[in-house]
């Protein structure tokens, strides 16, 4: 083990030494206080880290016999603060050379001649920290390297202090804070309780608040619990070591971190939140622990982005705190730390899946729709989920079997956000039509068509109109005829076979006619720059503007065979000819918007047709 | 005006009112298009522009609308989105849009998806363009310098590299001057391509290396610096280098933009002997060349088409080169302007041609498939040379056709393949390339399957024959779950072809799905006194017979198949454990409960459930079941114990219920000897009682403080039994103990309150 230089230059001849720190620090104060640190209870995290690492340092310079120990007081009439260590204590030079040089903390030192993870500090700031919240500061301590000498340490600002020689005290240190008035709360016994559960929960030595007789990390992580325990009571500790850190939403289940035989440099639990906020689908939260010490409890960005659902505790001896040691800085480490935590929810989903069927279905029922971007994300996951997961259709939620199983292997989805003919057909085809304005539900469909066999047809487009409805050719005269009985200007005429045979004619409009129309009238030249618009209309120009609706022929409609079968009479084909022109333009919107369609014009033949019939009847 | 400001303040007021969801998209989806996450990107917009629409945000819908279109157009290549891009230029000059700030960015979007199509043919309309639309704006839009790299990306489409160049520094300089020192990173694409093209090689790379420290660090950019370093450092001689920074070809599958970079970079080092030429590499140009000209891309489809077939000639596969050309020709259609296009074309013909001729292929159809069968595979691009030789020397040989429409698969030739099975077929009308064909698409495209069935029908020659079309369409409709109609296609199948076996089986395994478990015996009989040989089909006669009780023909195609069932009647043989698996759908009433169950495997398809469901679950304990008797879960892999691998079989019918009810008993282990003696006294009321805990489940000690050895276990009743009598059983046995046993539940029900509420407080008490 490295010793610390043991330089007697400053042998204690004057009973009280003034000193000045090696540093300005009075704009250094300002950027700890208000910059660095998010909140003051860093400091007392800082403090607590120093207590940990004098622990360790003792530990490995002086071997294990003391029992390492930390206490924390609060006195709220004093408003004092004090945190006690049973470390290694601190010598003369130490306390010149260590605690009052900004920057050089023995910790960091000792590290890099160690090796050693146990050491927390690495910035040399931690103690500076108590200036943030202290008016006052000071420090008796006890080196064991010379165990009948005290020193005490006495600043206000940090700047300057005094130090003196004092009665040895037992090996280890306190400091103790006066703090300044704003930051008397942390004087409150309950919060400060509060404050070192926190950041304490998984520090290896003790850490007791005040005259407890448990120290508030007494419990272990359940990852550093070797035994093998019964897989019920394991389940247990996990799920309730979980809702401590969990405070929206209780777990439904816990995932190790890392996976069973991944190897990763991080250790921890995942769990799965029994719940979700109306309105965002993201509730990760990660608190991260750097040995043994709180630093991020919103590490959100270490857990995949598809992973809304997702709750957790981890800590690394690898991964490397910002200079505010209040988060994380985006190395390789990290990057392996959040591959390792992606594998673990992979992993623990899949034994969830088997083993504990109750909470998966309770994983399934609260997150179907993050699962299903999730499923996107990894193809084990889709493998693991595709069956399980269900799309919202027209008809409900249903699993994507049971609509294949409706609809002849195919899904039906609509992009629609309005009504449209899609809306119509969805009625008349009573099949599940998939809601594809739903957060991840076309491209699920698309991969699982694609893996396990199936079809997805996208209404409203064209390749989709292809697929519903089946073209078929007639004879030639046929054809004339139903153009003649039919169509109006503008409308072209598909013979087609499709499902129901109770809906005889569809008419869809073309939407790029629509589009052309607008980017070639004059209004677009006022509107858009000359360049541009001209280069939109090399795209126009090819649109063919003489059709602005197919209007579908339904063949297998008894409607239209009948009409067909009429074709001799004339007054016969022309009655059935005006209703269904008039259902035509009925069922697209009322005329309105439906290209080729006159409202006024529709029922007038619709009156005239109806009229025709009654007549002949008579 | 400012956009992202515009944005965070959208986000944050939509947050306030309640639109949190939208909020998330918004934020997220320009980060997802950045890092190239573009399944995420699909899968967030439609949400996210549904919800615009309804909350009638037009600024929004352009804002999502154009980052759609940099993830498919700028990032995925996609020009078949021109239609998109041209609706987005009109819907971002509308009244409510124009003064948006992302409204310019649209001017890109139509530019570069033209640029996509064809770079050179459309460079002079991309200048004007991008000129114009500088005019209208100054540095401070956030579009400045996208139109920028286009009017530079369109320069450099035009061979003017030097000028590209300087172009883009001024641009640089007048963002300085705007207070954007940092702008040269927003440049990376630009200033890397003309310093390649100039041969500035060393600040190429002293470039792509600043970008590293100081410039975008997104997914996209740090993958696109690979390949810029791996293209620059091959150049360099750097061989070893340029490989290590070289992506694997699928780590880049969903960004096509980086299609020409990997190839250059690829054929860099194939140049330097540091990279093998070969099929596999061929396969990866083939899929790039392939998925750009489906996108519409016609000058990158072309440039890349002609790398692929040139290194398929140096590789001596002429044949694959001239795929490479017909790829070349089909861009070249796509082209506004061909340029040089004509003459590349020309050059690689040239090539091809003179490449020495094709192997004359083996004497006779089974060598040519001995010597594709020996190879195993391994190099599909010889396989497919032999077997289009030997197409050639034997047109009409059916073997070799098949053998040739897998290659072409495997090879992802797809549409070759279909179209030789089509041509193929057309002339020789056979049957078994029919049902190749219609395996192509089955249970997936019912009209392509229904075309090959027509056209089989007109063509075959006799009523055998013709029947092939009516067992493909019984396929299909078995694949879509039709069983009826699969059923009467199998009809007219078997009274044209009264001998076919696969026939039979299919008709049966309708008929069973059906409900029709004697109709479907009836035709697994005829199939067995047809076959000698033991096969599927009698595991599927095992199945329903075992449905309908007749064991004798379970034990007959038990013997059939190679194994002896002693005795008669029901069997009820201990052949180890197995878990059965409930469909979710089949099972419609059983939602709720485990859908996997572990099971004792009592004969070939059936099981009893010996796994006790925790209430509340539906309780299947006792439960004989049916099963598929082909297993759901992959055999143990090598390695594995085969002794721990547990099948998981589909169940089929629950042939017998159980009839238990279960209820849950916790607390401190009363020893071993209890536990047997407790045991034993619920069997004999015919009780099961499993536990479920092991030796580490401790519990709080209610007296002292500590822990104590626990259990838990679970008792199945069977439902004839008085739950009053098994209660006073078990307190019976337990009265003597230490330590309490509870079973909270079963006191409930039993009607013995007080016994339930003793058993509650000593859940408190040892925190059970």
């Amino acid at each position: 083990m490295a010793a610390p230089p043991a330089s007697n230059e400053h042998a204690v001849s004057d009973p009280i030494e003034v000193r000045t720190t090696q540093v300005d620090l009075s704009g250094l104060m300002t950027v700890l206080g208000e910059h660095l640190y998010s909140t003051p209870t860093v400091a007392i995290r800082e403090l607590v880290q120093n207590a940990h690492d004098s622990c360790v340092r003792r530990k490995m310079e002086a071997g294990e016999g003391f029992e390492a120990k930390i206490v924390v007081r609060a006195d709220a009439t004093a408003r004092t603060l004090t945190v006690e260590d049973t470390g290694a204590g601190l010598t003369h030079d130490e306390i010149v050379q260590y605690l009052a040089t900004v920057g050089a903390g023995y910790t960091r030192k000792l590290r890099e001649q160690t090796g050693s993870d146990d050491l927390i500090g690495l910035f040399g700031l931690g103690f500076l920290s108590a200036f943030v919240i202290g008016e006052r500061i000071s420090v008796s301590t006890t080196s064991y390297q010379e165990p009948d000498r005290g020193w005490h340490y006495q600043s206000k600002t940090g700047e300057r202090y005094t130090l003196e020689a004092a009665p040895p005290r037992a090996v280890g240190t306190v400091v103790e804070l006066v703090l300044k008035e704003k930051f008397q709360r942390l004087a409150d016994p309950e919060v400060l309780r509060g404050v070192l559960r926190r950041y304490c929960a998984i520090l290896h030595v003790p850490v007791f608040a005040g005259d407890d007789e448990t120290a508030v990390n007494a419990e272990r992580p359940p990852w550093r619990d070797d035994a093998d325990r019964n897989p019920l009571r394991a389940r247990k500790i996990r799920l309730d070591f979980a809702a401590r850190f969990e405070r929206r939403f209780s777990p439904i289940c816990t995932f190790d971190v890392p996976a069973p035989d991944h190897a990763a440099d991080v250790r921890g639990l995942l769990w799965v939140q029994d719940g979700a906020t109306f309105g965002t689908s993201d509730n990760r939260n990660l608190s991260v622990f750097v040995r043994g010490m709180l630093l991020d409890d919103d590490a959100r960005e270490l857990l995949p982005p598809w992973a809304g659902f997702a709750g957790g505790v981890i800590e690394s001896d690898r991964l490397t705190p910002t200079a505010s040691r209040e988060d994380l800085q985006r190395d390789d480490q990290w990057a392996k730390a959040a591959r390792a935590l992606q594998e673990a929810l992979i992993h623990g989903l899949d034994a969830v899946a088997r083993r504990e069927p109750e909470a998966w279905r309770r994983v399934l029922l609260r997150h179907n729709e993050a699962l299903l971007g999730a499923a996107l994300c990894d193809q084990r996951l889709f493998e693991l989920l595709a069956d399980d997961l269900t799309v919202p259709t027209s008809e409900g939620d249903l699993p994507v079997r049971a609509i294949l199983r409706r609809s002849d292997r195919k899904v039906y989805v609509s992009l629609s956000t309005r009504g449209g003919f899609e809306e119509m057909l969805f009625r008349a085809l009573k099949v599940p039509i998939a809601v594809g304005t739903r957060y991840a539900v076309l491209p699920f469909l698309e991969r699982y068509a694609d893996r396990r066999g199936a079809q997805v047809v996208q209404l409203g487009t064209h390749a989709g109109n292809q697929q519903v409805f089946r073209e078929a050719t007639v004879e030639p005269d046929e054809r004339a005829f139903l153009e003649r009985a039919l169509s109006r200007p503008g409308q072209r005429l598909v013979t087609a076979r499709f499902q129901p045979v109770e809906l005889p004619l569809v008419l869809v409009p073309d939407r790029e006619v629509e589009l052309k129309k607008r980017l070639e009238g004059d209004e677009a030249d006022k509107r858009i720059a000359t360049a541009a618009l001209g280069l939109a209309r090399l795209y126009t120009k090819k649109v063919d503007d003489t059709v602005v609706a197919d209007l579908y022929v339904n063949l297998d409609s008894p409607a239209i065979a009948a009409l067909l079968s009429a074709r001799g009479d004339d007054a016969r084909s022309e009655t059935g000819a005006r209703l269904l022109r008039a259902l035509v333009a009925l069922m697209s919107g009322g005329g309105d918007g439906a290209p080729g369609v006159d409202l006024s014009e529709t029922l007038a033949e619709y009156t005239a047709a109806v009229c025709a019939l009654l007549d002949a009847r008579r | 005006m400012d956009l992202w400001a515009w944005v965070n303040d959208l986000e944050r007021r939509l947050r306030k009112e309640g639109h949190a969801r939208l909020a998330d998209l918004i934020d997220r989806i320009p980060t997802e298009v950045c890092n190239d996450r573009h399944d995420r990107v699909d899968a967030m917009v439609p949400e996210a522009l549904a919800l615009a629409r309804s909350l009638e945000l037009p600024w929004l819908e352009l804002f999502l609308r154009h980052w759609w279109l940099q993830s498919r157009v700028l990032h995925r290549m996609d020009a078949t989105a021109l239609g998109d891009a041209v609706g987005l230029l009109e819907f971002a000059h509308r009244d409510e849009t124009r003064a948006c700030p992302q409204s310019v960015c649209a001017v890109q979007d139509l530019a570069s998806c033209y640029g996509f199509v064809d770079g050179p043919g459309f460079a002079d309309d991309r200048l004007e363009v991008s000129r114009e639309a500088l005019a209208r704006i100054d540095p401070s839009w956030p579009c400045f310098t996208c139109i920028s790299s286009e009017q530079a990306s369109a320069m450099r489409d035009q061979g003017r590299f030097a000028e590209a160049l300087s172009f883009v520094d001024a641009q640089i300089a007048r963002l300085a001057e705007h207070g954007e020192p940092d702008a040269i990173f927003d440049f990376p694409r630009d200033r890397v391509e003309a310093f390649i093209e100039l041969g500035r090689l060393d600040e190429a790379l002293s470039f792509i290396d600043t970008c590293e420290r100081r410039g975008r660090n997104d997914a996209h950019h740090r993958v696109s610096r690979r390949l810029d370093r791996a293209r620059v450092l091959a150049r360099l001689g750097r061989c070893d280098d340029a490989k290590a920074q070289l992506p694997a070809a699928d780590e880049i599958a969903e960004t096509p933009l980086f299609y020409w970079f990997w190839a250059d970079a690829a054929a860099a080092l194939v140049a330097r002997s540091a990279l093998d030429n070969d099929a596999s590499l061929g396969r990866v140009l083939h899929g790039f060349v392939e998925r750009l000209a489906r996108q519409g891309v016609g000058r990158t489809t072309l440039e890349l088409a002609e790398l692929h077939g040139r290194l398929a000639l140096e590789r001596g596969a002429p044949h694959v080169a001239r795929r490479a050309l017909a790829a070349m020709e089909r861009a070249r259609d796509v082209l506004r302007r061909p340029l040089d296009a004509l003459d590349r074309i020309a050059r690689l013909r040239a090539a091809i041609d003179a490449h020495p001729a094709a192997p004359v292929p083996a004497s006779s159809i089974g060598e040519v498939l001995a010597t594709v069968r020996s190879g195993g595979g391994r190099d599909p691009e010889r396989d497919l040379l032999l077997l289009e030789a030997a197409r050639a020397r034997f047109p009409e040989s059916t073997p070799v056709l098949l053998a040739y429409a897998g290659c072409a698969a495997v090879m992802e030739l797809h549409d070759e393949a279909r179209t030789a099975l089509e041509d193929h077929h057309r002339r020789t009308a056979d049957d078994d390339v029919a049902i190749r064909l219609a395996e192509l698409s089955l249970g997936r495209d019912e009209v392509a399957v229904r075309r090959v069935a027509d056209a089989h029908r007109a063509l075959a020659k006799h009523d055998a024959s013709r029947a092939i079309a009516d067992w493909i369409l019984a396929r299909d409709a078995h694949a879509r779950g039709h069983f009826a109609e699969c059923r009467a296609r199998l009809d007219r199948v078997l009274a044209a072809r009264p001998e076919a076996v696969r026939a039979r089986v299919l008709w049966a395994d309708a008929a069973r799905r059906l409900g029709d478990l004697p109709g479907a015996l009836e035709r697994l009989d005829e199939v067995v006194s047809r076959v000698p040989e033991g096969g599927g089909w009698d595991w599927d006669r095992m199945l329903v017979a075992t449905q309908l009780g007749d064991f004798a023909r379970v034990r007959d195609s038990a013997r059939r198949l190679g194994f002896e069932l002693e005795g008669e009647g029901p069997i009820d043989e201990p052949w180890g454990i197995c878990r059965v698996r409930f469909d979710p759908v089949d099972a419609e009433d059983e939602r709720g409960g485990p859908l996997e169950v572990w099971a004792a495997r009592t004969g070939p398809v059936t099981a009893r459930v010996i796994e006790i469901a925790r209430p509340p679950h539906p309780l299947r304990y006792g439960d004989l079941v049916a099963f598929e008797a082909t297993p759901l879960n992959a055999p143990p892999a090598a390695g594995e114990d085969a002794q721990r691998h547990v099948w998981v079989y589909p169940w089929v019918a629950t042939l017998r219920q159980g009839d238990y009810r279960a209820f849950e008993i916790d607390g401190v282990h009363p020893g071993d000897e209890q536990m047997k003696a407790l045991e034993t006294a619920l069997s004999e009321l015919g009780c099961e009682l499993q536990v479920m805990s092991g030796d580490e489940y401790f519990v709080r000690d209610g007296v002292r403080d500590g822990e104590l050895p626990g259990v838990f276990a679970v008792v199945a009743i069977p439902r004839e039994r008085g739950l009053r009598e098994v209660h006073d059983l078990l307190k019976r046995t337990t009265s003597g103990l230490p330590h309490p046993l509870t079973w909270i539940d079963l006191a409930r029900e039993a009607g013995d309150s007080d016994a339930a509420a003793a058993h509650l407080r000593a859940r408190d008490d040892y925190g059970l």
